[in-house]
């Protein structure tokens, strides 16, 4: 629905809030330019045009609230009347932000000096988001709004690179009255982010009808994971136009406090065929255990790519619990898991066979481990009488084993069960489920094996945190014995020391450490080597012992 | 230089990592062992190969620690050798080896 259509023309108020917009833009750039040349002449149609936005700001606000369009409104067109309301305020303030900026000019001497820090660039920041406010609304963009969310985001970092400057040339001599000058000038800037964030939140609104914080943008870390494990650097490219996670950006929303019946969400955009999958599997998740994944509120494609709004979970994930919890905290998450494992094993098990093919996920990817490690790719060797087999020779000897090799039964699994995909709530005492879009009915082997390598992987050698992590890795491994015994599976070990080669393997390509790299790699053939000892016999009397899997 | 892992570009420089159990270890050392008795090492790939001959007096350096849960035994077998590095015989496959560097 194109929203000039509908209740906002009713009034005009959609012509008075495009008008403002152009406005508050018209006066961005103006201020830049009386930045750069202090032409007394567009000073002064910066001053006018305040009064002139700041009565378009009174129309839009009365028309809001006083006109007759309230008449037989649903929560719908409120909502969208609301949030023009809320925009307008902001763009308000961001001009009235310009005109503070216009102000500093004559304590500026010397434009030369502006040049030194990146004002262009606040600007561009400011500007790009401005651009998208009519669009986005128009068309109930969600990827838009957050984009302008996302303003806030990058001026923030970019007025902390450029304060740090400021101060070191502050305490090497400079003068400080230019320079004080000039902070106020970035901080003016960094606060018409703010207000940015305020637009980009009330666009939300518009559209899903709920108050959402942004809390976290995943976008670039995702599309970094999808490189690796399927796309090409070209495709990275494309996808990953978003920030990192910056500090500044996470502890904004710790220090504020959050308002009765406001979500925190966390926004993902990405492939269309990845997001979709994610969706169902959360939705697949409710069904079994509701409460157990994220709850989602938007879903919207645009093009190739698509973008989900998720539910921010409150809570630690168990890495972190295993980092810098307490041994209470880790043990009762611990637990809690396991406890929530056994419920998802027995609710969802159907027995029929299924084949994991661990070693074949494995060397679909081995292009992108031996891209970061090509060392790995070692050759067959002779010491005296003994050969050693190369790598291609041992993995394709274990491929082939394991075309006999199937699970009895299958399962409902995460599809990705890292220790960072488990997030425990501690005042609730609950469990939930990150990261599903890799969710299948499937061997319970694959979780179990990504679990407990996602232990052993974490590159902290700390003895005490290490020994916290080798515990839960055979407590892990005795706990999910237990449940194979159980459950009749008898080739519970083949499977798994194939599970445990393919994770060793395939996280070797995330970590640079090389040394610890290749100890991963180095545990990964000695198990390669002992399942292929075993060829000729029945899979159901394989055992190895686990030791190989303590750091 | 980079860490390689296994037979550099040097012809005379040989290097294998692995994890072994008690038992496999075994295995290796007997090899060496043997090696030593008979005068003659063998290491290679499929395209190189190193053969050294200890003989004459060879030096054995035993160094033993524990640091933590990092225990490290290590046993350092050097000599010298009468032929000079690229001195190789007949085969041209064969490199006889250097001096210990």
């Amino acid at each position: 629905m194109n929203y000039s259509e509908g209740i906002l023309s009713t009034d005009g108020i959609d012509k008075n809030f495009k008008l403002m917009v152009l406005e508050v833009v018209k006066q961005v750039e103006d201020t830049q330019k009386a930045l750069e040349n202090s032409d007394p002449h567009l000073i002064s149609q910066i001053d006018a045009r305040d009064d002139y936005i700041d009565n378009l700001k009174s129309i839009i606000e009365n028309k809001c609230f006083y006109s007759n369009l309230h008449h037989d409104m649903d929560k719908k067109a409120m909502d969208l009347v609301r949030s023009v309301n809320i925009i307008s305020n902001n763009l308000e303030r961001i001009a009235d932000l310009a005109v503070n900026i216009v102000s500093q000019i004559d304590h500026l001497p010397g434009k030369d000096e502006l040049c030194r820090y990146e004002y262009k660039k606040f600007f561009e920041l400011v500007l790009s988001g401005m651009e998208l406010i009519n669009k986005s609304l128009e068309h109930r963009d969600i990827s838009r709004a957050l984009k302008i969310c996302q303003s806030e985001f990058n001026l923030d970092a970019l007025f902390a690179s450029n304060f740090n400057k400021v101060i070191a040339d502050l305490r090497s001599g400079e003068d400080p009255q230019r320079l004080v000058t000039l902070l106020f000038i970035l901080n003016y800037l960094e606060r018409m982010g703010d207000s940015l964030l305020n637009i980009g939140e009330a666009i939300i609104f518009a559209v899903i009808g709920e108050k959402m914080k942004i809390h976290d943008f995943e976008a670039l870390e995702d599309s970094i994971e999808a490189y690796h494990l399927e796309g090409s650097v070209a495709d990275m490219a494309i996808e990953s136009y978003w920030g990192t996670r910056s500090g500044c950006r996470i502890s904004r929303v710790q220090k504020k406090s959050r308002a009765e019946g406001e979500s925190q969400v966390i926004f993902k955009e990405g492939r269309v065929a990845k997001l979709e999958k994610e969706r169902d599997s959360i939705n697949l998740w409710s069904e079994v255990k509701p409460g157990l994944p994220p709850k989602v509120f938007s879903f919207q494609k645009n093009g190739k790519s698509a973008s989900i709004l998720l539910e921010f979970l409150d809570g630690l994930t168990f890495q972190q619990i295993l980092m810098t919890g307490n041994s209470l905290l880790a043990n009762e998450a611990f637990s809690k898991i396991k406890a929530t494992l056994l419920e998802i094993w027995t609710a969802t098990r159907k027995d029929k066979p299924t084949h994991p093919g661990y070693m074949k996920q494995c060397m679909d990817r081995a292009e992108d481990i031996y891209k970061v490690h090509p060392e790995f790719h070692f050759p067959r060797l002779q010491i005296g009488s003994i050969e050693t087999a190369s790598f291609s020779e041992l993995a394709q000897k274990a491929v082939h084993l394991e075309k006999d090799l199937n699970a009895p039964f299958s399962v409902l699994i995460h599809g990705d069960f890292n220790i960072d995909n488990i997030i425990y709530n501690d005042e609730e005492k609950s469990i939930r489920f990150i990261d599903l879009y890799r969710s299948k009915p499937q061997d319970y082997i694959q979780d179990v094996s990504v679990f407990m390598i996602s232990n052993f992987r974490q590159p902290v050698f700390v003895p005490k945190i290490r020994s916290r992590l080798n515990d839960i890795l055979m407590d892990f491994y005795f706990f999910s014995r237990a449940f194979a015994e159980k459950s009749g599976d008898e080739t519970f070990h083949a499977r798994l020391i194939l599970g445990l080669i393919r994770s060793f393997l395939t996280s070797t390509r995330f970590e640079l450490n090389k040394e610890f790299a290749w100890e991963m790699h180095l545990r990964a053939v000695y198990l390669l080597e002992k399942f292929i000892e075993h060829r000729g016999k029945p899979w159901k009397e394989f055992r190895f012992s686990p030791s190989a899997l303590i750091y | 230089m980079e860490k390689s892992n296994f037979m550099s570009t040097f012809d005379d420089d040989f290097r294998y990592e692995s994890i072994q159990d008690r038992e496999s270890i075994v295995k290796y050392l007997t090899v060496l062992g043997e090696g030593i008795q008979n005068g003659r090492l063998l290491f290679g790939t499929r395209r190189k190969k190193l053969i050294l001959e200890p003989g004459g007096l060879l030096k054995l350096e035993v160094k033993a620690k524990r640091k933590d849960r990092k225990v490290k035994l290590n046993l350092q077998i050097s000599w010298s050798s009468d032929k000079e590095k690229g001195s190789a015989g007949a085969d041209s496959l064969e490199i006889k080896a250097g001096k210990k560097r």
